[in-house]
C-alpha cells in the first residue's frame, strides 16, 4: 500500500500533533501500517482504536485517576536538562523525573502488551534500567523519546517470555471475556496482537538511534522534537524497519 | 496502584540508578588497579602500596559513583599523584646519591618534589576550570593516595614530605586566585 492508497501525506512528513491518531491503539496502527504495508489489508479489518479501549478498559478510570494524582507535568527541554543532571550525579530531581517518567511508560506498557500487571511489571522493569542506564544518558539527546525506547525494549522482551512460556491466550482470552469484549473481537485482537509483536521484533534488531525516533514518532507523547533532521531520522528508521521485517516475515 | 506501591518502585528506581553508579564507576575506575600492581612490583614494603592503593580504589570509586563535582576530579587527581609516585619508586630503585664523602637518600626530596608537581598540576586544572571545593577535595585525596603508594617507602617522612610538597605546589595557585577575586 502506498502513500497515496492510505491517504494523506507519508506519514513521516505530518506534523506529530496532527497524525490520525485518537487513541494509542491508533498509533500502533499507525506502527503496524507504516512497517508492513503489505498486510495493511488484513490489518484494515481490525477496528480502530481497538487497542486503546482495550488498554482503557484494562487500567481502568480509577488507576488512571491515581496516575493522574502523581503525574508531573513537565516540559520536554525541562525534563531533558533533569535527566542530564541525573546523569551528573545531581540527585535533587530524582522525584520529579520518577513521576514524569513513570505515566508515560506505563501508558506505553499497557497499550503494547494489554494486560495490566504485565504492564505493571514491565514498567517497573523499565524504570529501574532507565535509571540504571541513566548515567549514560546523552544530554543531545531527548529524554522521552530515549525512555520510552528502553520500555518498548522491555515490552518486547515480556512479550517473547510470554510467547516462550505460551502465557498469553488464556490470560488474554480470560481478560478480554472479563472485558465484556466479543469473541469476533478476539480473533481479530490476536491477529492485531501477532502484528504488534512483529512489529516490535523487528524494531528491536535496529540501532538504539532508531528505535527511538520511531518511538517519537509514534508514541504521541514522546514527539517532543521537530525539523528536518528528525524527519531525515525517520525516514531512515522507517526503511530499514521494513527492511528488517520483510527479512523477518518476507513480506 | 496505590501511592505505597508507587513509592515501592520509585525505591527500587532509586536503587537500581545507585547501583548503576557505582557499577560504572568500578569498572570505569578498575584499570587504575594496574598502577596498583605496578606499585607493589616496584617497591620494597608492598604493605602500604597496598593499603593506599586500595585507599586511592575506593576513594576514586566513591568520586564516580557520587559524580558531579568531585566526578571530575578523579582523572586530574590521579594524573597528578602518578608523578610523586613514579618519582618515589624511582628514587627507591637509585636508593641513595654519594657526592665525595656523604650519601643521602633520594626517596625524600623525590617525594617532596613529586608532592609539588603534584599539588601545581591540580591547582592549575582547578583553576582553569573554576571548579569548587569538591573538586579541590577530591583531587587532593586522589593524588595524595597515589602519590602515598611510592612515597610509603621512607615512612611518615617520605607521607609528610608528600603531603608539604603538595601544599606548597598547590598554595600559591590558590593565593593567586583569591587574590584576584
Amino acid at each position: 500500500m502506498t502513500d497515496g492508497e492510505r491517504g494523506g501525506a507519508p506519514l513521516w512528513d505530518r506534523p506529530a500533533r496532527s497524525r490520525e491518531v485518537t487513541g494509542r491503539g491508533c498509533i500502533q496502527k499507525s506502527v503496524i501500517r507504516a512497517v508492513t504495508p503489505g498486510v495493511g489489508a488484513a490489518y484494515s479489518r481490525v477496528p480502530a482504536c481497538h487497542q486503546g479501549r482495550l488498554a482503557s478498559n484494562l487500567a481502568g478510570a480509577d488507576s488512571r485517576q491515581k496516575l493522574g494524582q502523581v503525574m508531573d507535568h513537565i516540559d520536554p527541554p525541562a525534563l531533558d536538562a533533569l535527566v542530564a543532571r541525573l546523569a551528573e550525579g545531581d540527585r535533587s530531581g530524582f522525584p520529579t523525573i520518577f513521576r514524569a517518567l513513570w505515566p508515560p511508560i506505563l501508558r506505553l506498557c499497557q497499550s503494547l502488551l494489554k494486560n495490566e500487571a504485565d504492564a505493571l511489571d514491565a514498567a517497573q522493569e523499565a524504570m529501574e534500567k532507565v535509571f540504571t542506564r541513566s548515567s549514560d544518558y546523552d544530554p543531545q539527546r531527548a529524554a522521552l523519546p530515549w525512555a520510552l525506547a528502553i520500555a518498548a525494549w522491555e515490552c518486547r522482551t515480556t512479550l517473547r517470555k510470554r510467547q516462550r512460556r505460551r502465557e498469553a491466550p488464556p490470560v488474554e482470552e480470560e481478560g478480554l471475556s472479563e472485558l465484556g469484549v466479543s469473541a469476533g473481537e478476539t480473533e481479530e485482537q490476536f491477529a492485531q496482537r501477532d502484528l504488534v509483536r512483529a512489529a516490535l521484533d523487528a524494531l528491536g534488531n535496529l540501532p538504539e538511534l532508531d528505535r527511538e525516533t520511531l518511538t517519537a514518532t509514534f508514541w504521541e507523547e514522546a514527539a517532543t522534537t521537530s525539523g528536518a533532521t528528525l524527519r531525515k531520522r525517520r525516514e531512515r528508521g522507517l526503511e530499514r524497519l521494513r527492511t528488517s521485517f520483510r527479512r523477518l516475515y518476507g513480506f | 496502584m496505590d501511592s505505597e506501591q508507587l513509592r515501592h518502585i520509585e525505591r527500587a528506581a532509586r536503587l537500581a540508578y545507585e547501583w548503576g553508579r557505582a557499577r560504572r564507576a568500578l569498572l570505569g575506575f578498575a584499570p587504575s588497579l594496574l598502577l596498583v600492581a605496578l606499585g607493589i612490583v616496584f617497591t620494597t614494603d608492598a604493605r602500604w602500596t597496598l593499603v593506599f592503593g586500595f585507599a586511592m580504589f575506593l576513594g576514586g570509586v566513591l568520586l564516580l559513583w557520587y559524580g558531579q563535582e568531585p566526578r571530575r576530579a578523579v582523572l586530574p587527581g590521579l594524573l597528578a599523584g602518578l608523578v610523586p609516585l613514579t618519582l618515589a619508586l624511582c628514587a627507591k630503585q637509585m636508593g641513595h646519591v654519594c657526592s665525595g664523602d656523604t650519601c643521602t637518600l633520594v626517596c625524600l626530596p623525590a617525594c617532596v618534589l613529586g608532592g609539588g608537581v603534584a599539588g601545581l598540576i591540580v591547582a592549575m586544572v582547578g583553576k582553569r576550570r573554576q571548579r569548587g571545593p569538591g573538586f579541590w577535595l577530591g583531587a587532593a585525596m586522589m593524588a595524595l593516595s597515589t602519590g602515598a603508594m611510592g612515597c610509603a617507602c621512607v615512612g611518615y617522612s617520605g607521607l609528610i614530605g608528600l603531603a608539604l610538597g603538595y601544599a606548597a605546589g598547590s598554595a600559591p595557585v590558590l593565593v593567586l586566585a583569591w587574590l584576584r577575586g
